[in-house]
């Protein structure tokens, strides 16, 4: 078990064991029981065009922070489809193409 | 009650705000150099400036927080620091043109040389933040800062041609040095929308507690208050017009402009002129001060309320001391005074999307103000006579310095 | 109850028991293990954990200044979830403010620079 800090998984590109990209993290859905907070699932964001701008961190956060996002489609990855052994390098325990689509 | 003492509220910022040395510098500049054509400048800023306060306003009411914590919480931490480091850094050189100011009133009234009032003015902005409470400074504010009304009656006594005047209000285009036109529009611009006055409301309004229930009031205080201080300037121009355009006299000191009064008035008008300018200086110090103060404690999340002792809210009470130090510090340097505050008007106009935007962005979102959400037509107008401000900034800034 | 951990946790303001300020969730610390749901067990504060955020180039210097003004250099603060008592507009926690740790930063400015000036 190790220790993630959640604020530096935020724009971290998710690829598949393959190598193809998902996208890159920008929430975490969780559920609060009692004094416990479970994550549940997290949400991919486009990353297509942002790649080959090779945005740094800073631009990542000003396309999230316009709210351009939400009319990009995104993914949904569950709990135990992200292997986060490296939080540096996510990786996902399945392929792209199984991931949920999130229509906003 | 309650609605009467949110509406001084309005007016308080207005005067402590809005008249102070960079609207008049501007002003004064304008009416110097091109008579009655600039008031247009004045008007959009005004109107711009109405906009954004009653923003400032409905989002504390509505959201229950200021701006500068919406911001943090809706945009995440490093991008706040963007807004956080541009406007601190922009405070310090308006306030330090304010303290400018203020020591040049406090050399007319003495006739004692002026670089020694910037460590007295400085300290005594700072005692008053310290010891004194949001109420103290709100009403001494308000009620000191009704000289500046003295401008009003200057231009009315001077019986300007009105339809002359109107005139002015339509923007027009320059027939004269064109770049330096267009760079006192600018500053005008900035010098009407200030962004301090933005954070300054916002945390005055959630320090009152305001609520939803003071949505509509909100809307009257901001656009009577803002107003107000626009007509201020407004009868600065017109003054500034009728005294210096016939007589041919070019600004370009600080202390020309200080027999504006005396036409109208004799010699008092000169006494009284000092009195009116430190007084708005001061207010506007204050100001600056503790919306800088705001933005980083609320945007940390510290304990940033102005009633509080000091060492009840340590690290807000230091960045406010910080902030007028370090303004102190830029006018004991001897930079020059009028110099420092059109640069400064120009620069806030340069820098008024890097505050603006996120506002924009955070009164559209429904997870912050709910139902309240800004109008296309709010929108539009913000965005329009911002984006003006940005273009010419960008355009004639450069331009100026060169020129000069 | 259903959480967006980014839009309602993370640099959300943190108040204590009586409603005063603590500091802004400047961090969230995740519990991660292949084969069970992660959990979110701690919300961290501090300049340290600020530092950490910003883009590479900037890291590193500022991480070193962060130390440097941290009184003691000690770890960042961290707060068990455990204690949230309400989630709203601010994350309310069952502490008592006057007494906790994650006011050490202005506790430390109040008695080292604050005091000293009079009237305070």
């Amino acid at each position: 078990m190790r220790n993630i800090n959640v604020e530096l998984l935020l724009d971290r590109e998710v690829k598949d064991a393959s190598g193809r990209r998902a996208g890159r993290i920008e929430e975490v859905r969780a559920r609060k029981e009692g004094d416990e907070i479970i994550v549940e699932a997290y949400h991919l964001g486009p990353e297509a065009l942002l790649e080959r701008l090779a945005a740094p961190v800073f631009r990542l956060s000003l396309f999230r922070a316009l709210g351009l996002h939400k009319h990009a489609h995104g993914r949904r990855v569950r709990w135990d489809q992200l292997d986060l052994s490296d939080p540096e390098r996510p990786v996902l325990r399945c392929t792209v193409d199984e991931l949920q689509k999130l229509v906003r | 009650m309650k609605k009467v003492l949110e509406i001084t509220l309005g007016i308080v910022t207005s005067i402590g705000g809005f008249l102070e040395v960079g609207s008049l510098a501007t002003s004064v500049q304008a009416g110097a150099a091109f008579g009655f054509q600039l008031i247009w400048a004045i008007v959009l800023g005004t109107i711009c400036l109405i906009f954004l306060v009653e923003m400032s306003g409905r989002l504390a009411a509505v959201s229950k927080q200021t701006l500068a914590g919406a911001m943090r919480d809706r945009f995440g931490y490093p991008f706040f620091l963007i807004p956080l480091v541009a406007m601190s850094a922009l405070g310090l050189l308006v306030l330090a043109s304010e303290l400018g100011g203020l020591s040049l009133a406090l050399q007319l009234l003495t006739g004692i040389s002026f670089p020694w009032w910037a460590p007295l003015g400085a300290f005594a902005a700072w005692l008053l933040l310290w010891k004194g409470t949001f109420g103290i400074i709100e009403k001494g504010a308000s009620l000191l800062g009704l000289i500046t009304l003295v401008f009003v009656y200057a231009a009315f006594r001077m019986h300007p041609a009105w339809s002359l005047v109107a005139s002015g209000i339509r923007p027009s285009m320059p027939k004269h040095e064109s770049m330096h036109y267009w760079f006192i529009a600018v500053s005008i611009m900035g010098a009407s929308i200030a962004p301090y006055l933005l954070y300054f409301y916002s945390a005055g309004a959630v320090e009152d507690k305001w609520n939803e229930t003071d949505v509509a009031v909100n809307r009257v205080s901001a656009t009577l208050g803002m107003s107000f201080g626009g007509l201020l300037s407004i009868a600065v121009l017109i003054v500034a017009a009728l005294v210096f355009v016939p007589r041919g006299i070019r600004i370009e000191r600080f202390d020309q402009i200080a027999l504006m009064l005396t036409p109208v008035m004799g010699r008092a008008g000169f006494v009284v002129f000092a009195c009116a300018l430190g007084i708005a200086c001061f207010g506007a110090m204050l100001e600056i001060a503790l919306s800088v103060a705001y933005m980083a404690a609320q945007g940390f999340g510290w304990k940033w309320s102005e009633d509080a002792r000091p060492r009840d809210a340590a690290r807000f009470s230091l960045v406010y001391t910080a902030t007028l130090v370090g303004g102190c510090l830029i006018v004991v340097i001897g930079v020059d005074p009028l110099a420092i505050t059109l640069l400064s008007m120009a620069l806030t106009a340069a820098l008024l999307p890097v505050a603006i935007v996120p506002f924009l962005i955070l009164m559209n979102d429904a997870h912050f103000v709910g139902q309240h959400r800004n109008g296309w037509f709010s929108n539009t107008v913000v965005c329009a006579i911002v984006g003006l401000a940005f273009v010419l900034a960008v355009v004639s800034i450069p331009l100026e310095l060169l020129g000069s | 109850m259903d959480i967006a951990v980014v839009r309602d946790l993370l640099d959300k303001q943190l108040v204590d028991r009586e409603g005063e300020a603590l500091g802004r969730v400047d961090g969230i610390i995740m519990a991660y293990s292949a084969d069970a749901p992660p959990r979110i067990t701690h919300f961290e504060l501090g300049a340290q954990t600020l530092a950490r955020r910003l883009p590479r180039p900037f890291r590193g210097a500022l991480s070193a200044l962060a130390r440097r003004l941290t009184p003691r250099g000690d770890d960042p603060y961290r707060i068990e979830v455990g204690r949230i008592v309400q989630l709203g507009r601010t994350i309310k926690i069952d502490i008592d403010g006057t007494r906790s740790a994650a006011r050490k930063t202005e506790l430390w400015i109040r008695d080292h620079v604050i005091a000293h000036i009079p009237g305070s």
